[in-house]
């Protein structure tokens, strides 16, 4: 037996070239496991998959995205000083009064956030429909 | 004839070439886990992209899973996990059939030697113990010359020598 052979050789005694080789063909690298074939070819995904998850993805994201967005949006256009540019005149030309300047503020921020919506709307569409 | 979808090829690749593919990875790494790794990564990929403008796949997954094998050798290393000595004894079996099958503990003893050459050796010594190849057979399949292929060869051999008898 060459098993008994390597038992008994003196550890100062290396084994020859061809009985080390004749020894490494007694064994060899594993094979794949069974459920290799399934984790690979099952768990890999094609372009198609791909496309189909991105649009989703994308779909996804409006859905979600838009009303969180909007209400941010609302939310950070209404504090005060947010909008400031074209208020004044407005404010003035409602009476100038303090209700007046909030008022105006109002009406900027809701013109504001129609617009902002529509351009999104707008974008939304062109995405799913290219 | 329409041209074969990507995954049906790769099925039909697998089912041919998988094996051996998966037994080439696994001398390299020295470790059955990180083999699926990496043959995993090389037939994900060839699902995904396909195999376009391939003349040879055979050749192309083979230099595909070795690159696989030394990228994931390189982040072993680099990440400070031991390679040499990291590998599983698993990843070395007794050739069924044989006459004179080999005993647990000498398995156990040579996964343990192998596992500690460098990928390069465990290499070649795959080519040309485990797949029979010839130095220049073996030399063309890694892209390096016959002589550093034999080169790695001997020194394999030396220290597989020196392990096993020490």
């Amino acid at each position: 037996m060459n098993d008994e052979r390597d038992a008994e050789r003196a550890p100062d005694e290396p084994p020859h070239d061809e009985e080390l080789v004749a020894l490494l063909r007694r064994v060899r690298p594993a094979g794949p496991r069974p459920e290799l074939r399934s984790r690979i070819l099952g768990a890999s995904v094609g372009p198609r998959a791909l496309a189909w998850a991105a649009a989703a993805a994308a779909l996804l994201a409006v859905a979600v995205g838009l009303p969180v967005w909007t209400s941010r949006l609302a939310a950070s256009a209404l504090r005060p000083g947010a909008i400031d540019m074209p208020v004044q005149p407005l404010a003035d030309l409602m009476g100038g009064t303090e209700d007046a300047q909030r008022a105006a503020v109002l009406i900027m921020a809701t013109e504001r956030l129609r617009a902002e919506r529509d351009a999104v709307r707008g974008g939304a569409s062109a995405a799913v429909n290219p | 004839m329409p041209p074969a979808e990507p995954e049906d090829e790769a099925a039909r690749l697998y089912d041919s070439l998988g094996e051996a593919l998966y037994r080439y990875a696994s001398m390299i790494l020295a470790d059955r886990e990180a083999a699926e790794d990496a043959v995993q990564q090389v037939f994900a990929a060839l699902v995904a992209r396909g195999l376009r403008g391939v003349s040879d796949p055979e050749r192309y997954l083979r230099r595909a899973v070795r690159n696989a094998c030394y990228s994931l050798l390189r982040q072993r290393s680099s990440r400070g996990t031991p390679v040499a000595g990291s590998s599983d004894a698993d990843f070395l079996e007794a050739v069924p059939g044989n006459a004179d099958p080999v005993s647990h503990e000498i398995r156990i003893a040579l996964a343990a030697a192998i596992g500690d050459l460098p990928g390069e050796q465990r290499e070649v010594l795959h080519l040309h113990v485990f797949e029979g190849r010839t130095f220049r057979e073996s030399a063309e399949t890694i892209g390096e010359s016959p002589s550093t292929v034999a080169s790695r060869y001997r020194y394999a051999l030396a220290k597989l020598r020196q392990t096993l008898s020490g």
